[in-house]
């Protein structure tokens, strides 16, 4: 266990250290302080879109600021740091070995991130976080859009040097006695998404790199008025970013995979079902990029193929679904806080999996494209499903990390505010866009069903914020004077809590 | 295997104090550097946005020592309930709409701008007969990526070299389409 | 551990049955949907940062509203002076990007008269949120 410390150690100590608890600390009160960042300005949002007219948000320039940053921080600060950090804890006990592969690096990797959100926080750039051109080349204003793009590289290289480490310390350091079908799912599920981030992430670095030098009117890649074409961006950028919602989703759905054989008391249904789940998925990613750009004019012939894709990956992640759920058939299901948080999210991940089937389907992608629905959709994978995964996984790790138990009846209600709001806010965001509702708009007209929707959503936004307040305080009191967890059984499940290998920390 | 609890040390809450210090004084560093600076980082437009924008720093008419008057021209912003016309001063049809300036060569005409409308604009003089660019030097108030937002105004001044005819529109991208565009004769 | 997966293969094969369906679905009526008939009267619609302007094919030009016939075939041909944005026309599903560089086609046939509203469907800068025309479809 890694609190087999003995006394309290030295700030600096912690904050240079390179041991992959340490390191996995950091990443954890990084990504966690990014949550609540990104969600205050998401409730900025809401406030404003409440009804229309302006109400806490004075111009449209401030608006377009605050959903550019808050989506920037929702993915690149909480979504990619959470995973980074409970992969950092638990990665090195699952193979076997005692630490990351590359111990330094992997202490880089976590500090280049500060520096990059600051970049992207002091400026707070206006262009969305697709940064589509040729707005992004010529509109946008200056520097906060150079310091974006500095501060995407920055935690791009972040990315792929934590992938470079989790990758080479599961192949090449898990033990010898271990075969590769063995090392648990949570592991595979790094594993996989490491290889994904490898394989994708140059691209959106070449681009960021392009639409630099298209800013500094040193090139023309994307602006049409010196001879380029804004959608090759596109391309570039979705042949990333499509693969990188994986990326998002297979961490947490590993997290899954740990919280529900636990609490159900049963082992996982198919281990193998699962590792070949994360395998196709992996690169079933990668075939359908194209499926964001149905609107930019493709030919029928390009649209049929990318929706192929598309749906060439939804049997991917429904076996984790059945997994998930024949796990939990016939098991002793303890419903603590985690497993609500996981059991949410399976639910919530087949409703947005089940849009996300309504929007490639190429005629209907024109009723929904750019409108609330996909504002919907989108937010039930990374909020219902990746930080109700996520969130739940905080819980089951704070007695590891703190050594003491949060209390469980704020984290019930927590769970039950997050669960109603959500189903209200990004539920009622899919039928807004059924009524043509665009994203990505400061203020709406007087339309009776647009009004009734935004105030109903803002309402659902304030009811995840009050539950968020409460996981905050529950958070903070529960370090300082929560009750000390048993850390043998801290959830009285009755069997080990984890990993049968001690682990220590070398500082003691 | 109890005796893994008495090695085990919880943080404090003097601890816990310390490192919410730490996040909540770099939050509020951070908010201070970014209010502080305002708009600093949203001013300027990018290399390649100032080309597509016909902004350069030459001024594209020389500028001249005022010999002649002084003409104070007030000129406000207005838009149609519909925000489908826009025009100076008053709509299409009433008197004073987008009122002609005459002036002679040397005359400093000093513009007076006021956004009386709901939407956001801004101001120039050019010789283009239309579109947006050639805004000539010293005309401008405000631009249109960091417009006059409702009831702001601002001043500027135009002292013509030549004569001709010249422009002052809204440099707003199709505000001098929909009608926010008016004539000044310099003889 | 040996048990049956029989009830998993089972449930795969539904799920990939059900996406069969709909891909194939969706792949016929795009097909159908995808070429504007030939006798479609053009429009051409351009876009710029924060208006939309028309013109017909008879060099009618019109600003910030559109008026057309009902049950008239009619091809829209955008294009952008500036930045990408997306002409929509929300109660008709008309819905394509106006992309600056090249010129994007879409058609529709008003089966309804009346007022419908068109808007901007790609973010295009500061009054995106207002980048709005009205649609007047007269009917006989």
């Amino acid at each position: 266990m890694v609190l087999e410390l003995a006394r309290a150690r030295p700030v600096w100590q912690i904050m240079f250290s390179t041991h992959h608890t340490d390191v996995g600390l950091l990443y954890l009160i990084f990504s966690l302080l990014a949550m609540f960042v990104g969600g205050a300005m998401a409730i900025a949002l809401r406030l404003e879109l409440f009804a229309p007219g302006a109400q806490v948000i004075g111009d449209a320039m401030d608006f377009n600021r605050l959903f550019t940053a808050h989506g920037t921080t929702m993915i690149f600060l909480f979504l990619l740091p959470s995973a980074s950090a409970v992969g950092n804890y638990l990665v090195p006990i699952m193979v076997r070995y005692k630490d990351m592969a590359y111990p330094k690096l992997n202490a880089i990797a976590f500090w280049l991130i500060p520096p990059g959100a600051a970049l992207v926080w002091l400026g707070m750039a206006d262009f969305g976080w697709y940064a589509n051109p040729p707005y992004s080349v010529i509109s946008a204003p200056a520097p906060a859009a150079e310091m974006w793009i500095f501060g995407l590289k920055l935690l791009g290289v972040s990315s792929i040097l934590g992938s470079i480490n989790f990758i080479v310390t599961i192949l090449k350091c898990k033990h010898p006695d271990m075969s590769i079908g063995k090392v648990p799912l949570l592991a595979w599920s790094f594993l996989s998404s490491s290889i994904i981030v490898l394989a994708a992430m140059p691209t959106f670095a070449a681009a960021l790199l392009m639409l630099l030098t298209d800013r500094l009117g040193a090139s023309g890649f994307f602006n049409p008025a010196v001879g380029g074409d804004p959608i090759a961006y596109s391309h570039l950028f979705w042949f990333t970013f499509h693969p990188e919602v994986y990326v998002l989703v297979i961490p947490a759905i590993g997290m899954m995979y740990e919280i529900i054989p636990r609490f159900s008391r049963r082992p996982i249904f198919s281990h193998s079902s699962g590792v070949a789940a994360f395998v196709i998925l992996s690169i079933v990613a990668f075939a359908s990029w194209a499926h964001h750009m149905f609107a930019t004019g493709m030919s029928f012939t390009e649209k049929t193929v990318f929706m192929v894709g598309t749906l060439a990956a939804v049997p991917a992640s429904a076996m984790h679904v059945f997994n998930f759920l024949a796990t939990m058939w016939n098991g002793r299901i303890k419903f603590a806080t985690p497993m609500m948080w996981a059991v949410g999210g399976i639910a919530l991940f087949f409703a947005a999996g089940a849009g996300g089937v309504v929007n490639t389907a190429m005629p209907l992608d024109f009723i929904t494209h750019d409108s609330y629905w996909v504002v919907g959709h989108f937010h039930l994978f990374v909020f219902g499903t990746i930080a109700f995964g996520t969130i739940g996984f905080v819980y089951y790790l704070f007695p590891y990390v703190t050594g003491r138990m949060y209390n469980e009846k704020l984290g019930v209600v927590h769970f039950i505010l997050a669960f109603v709001g959500a189903c209200i806010t990004f539920f009622t965001q899919h039928i807004l866009g059924l009524f043509g509702m665009p994203r990505r708009i400061y203020d709406y007209p007087d339309i009776p069903e647009w009004v009734a929707m935004n105030a109903l959503i803002s309402i659902g936004a304030m009811i995840i914020l009050v539950g968020m307040v409460i996981f905050l305080g529950n958070l903070i009191y529960s370090t300082a004077k929560g009750k000390p967890a048993n850390m043998e059984d801290p959830f009285g499940l009755g069997g080990k809590y984890y990993y049968p290998y001690e682990q220590r920390n070398p500082h003691h | 295997m109890s005796e893994h609890d008495e090695t085990i040390y919880r943080t404090s809450p003097g601890r816990l104090g310390k490192l919410m210090a730490i996040l909540v004084g770099l939050i509020v560093v951070g908010s201070i550097i970014f209010f502080a600076l305002g708009d600093y980082w949203i001013s300027e437009l990018s290399p390649a946005g100032m080309k597509f924008a016909g902004i350069t720093d030459e001024v594209t008419a020389p500028a001249v020592a005022q010999t002649g008057e002084d003409i104070p021209v007030t000129l406000d912003f207005i838009e149609s309930s519909d925000f489908r016309t826009l025009a100076f001063n008053a709509l299409p049809g009433e008197p004073g709409n987008n009122p002609t300036i005459n002036a002679k060569v040397g005359d400093r005409i000093i513009f007076n701008i006021v956004n009386a409308g709901k939407s956001f604009h801004a101001f120039g003089v050019t010789l283009d007969d239309e579109g947006f660019g050639g805004i000539l030097g010293g005309t401008a108030v405000a631009l249109p990526n960091s417009p006059l937002k409702p009831g702001e105004g601002g001043a500027s001044e135009f002292v013509p070299g030549e004569p001709g005819t010249y422009y002052y529109i809204c440099t707003v991208p199709g505000h001098r389409a929909m009608g926010m565009v008016g004539t000044i004769i310099v003889e | 551990m040996a048990h049956s997966n029989w009830a998993e293969w089972i449930y795969v094969a539904v799920v990939v049955a059900l996406l069969v369906y709909v891909g194939a679905e969706a792949w016929n009526i795009e097909r159908i949907i995808d070429h504007a008939p030939e006798d479609a009267e053009i429009i051409k619609v351009t876009a710029q940062q924060w208006f939309w302007s028309f013109e017909h094919e008879d060099g009618t030009k019109e600003v910030g509203e559109l008026h057309l016939k009902k049950d008239h075939a009619y091809k829209f041909e955008l294009e952008s002076k500036d930045v990408i944005h997306n002409f929509n026309i929300p109660e008709y599903v008309v819905l394509l990007d106006a992309v600056p560089g090249r010129i994007n086609t879409v058609w529709f046939s008003p089966t309804e008269a009346g007022e419908f509203d068109i808007q901007c469907r790609e973010y295009c800068g500061l009054i995106h949120y207002n980048m709005r025309a009205k649609l007047f479809v007269e009917g006989a």
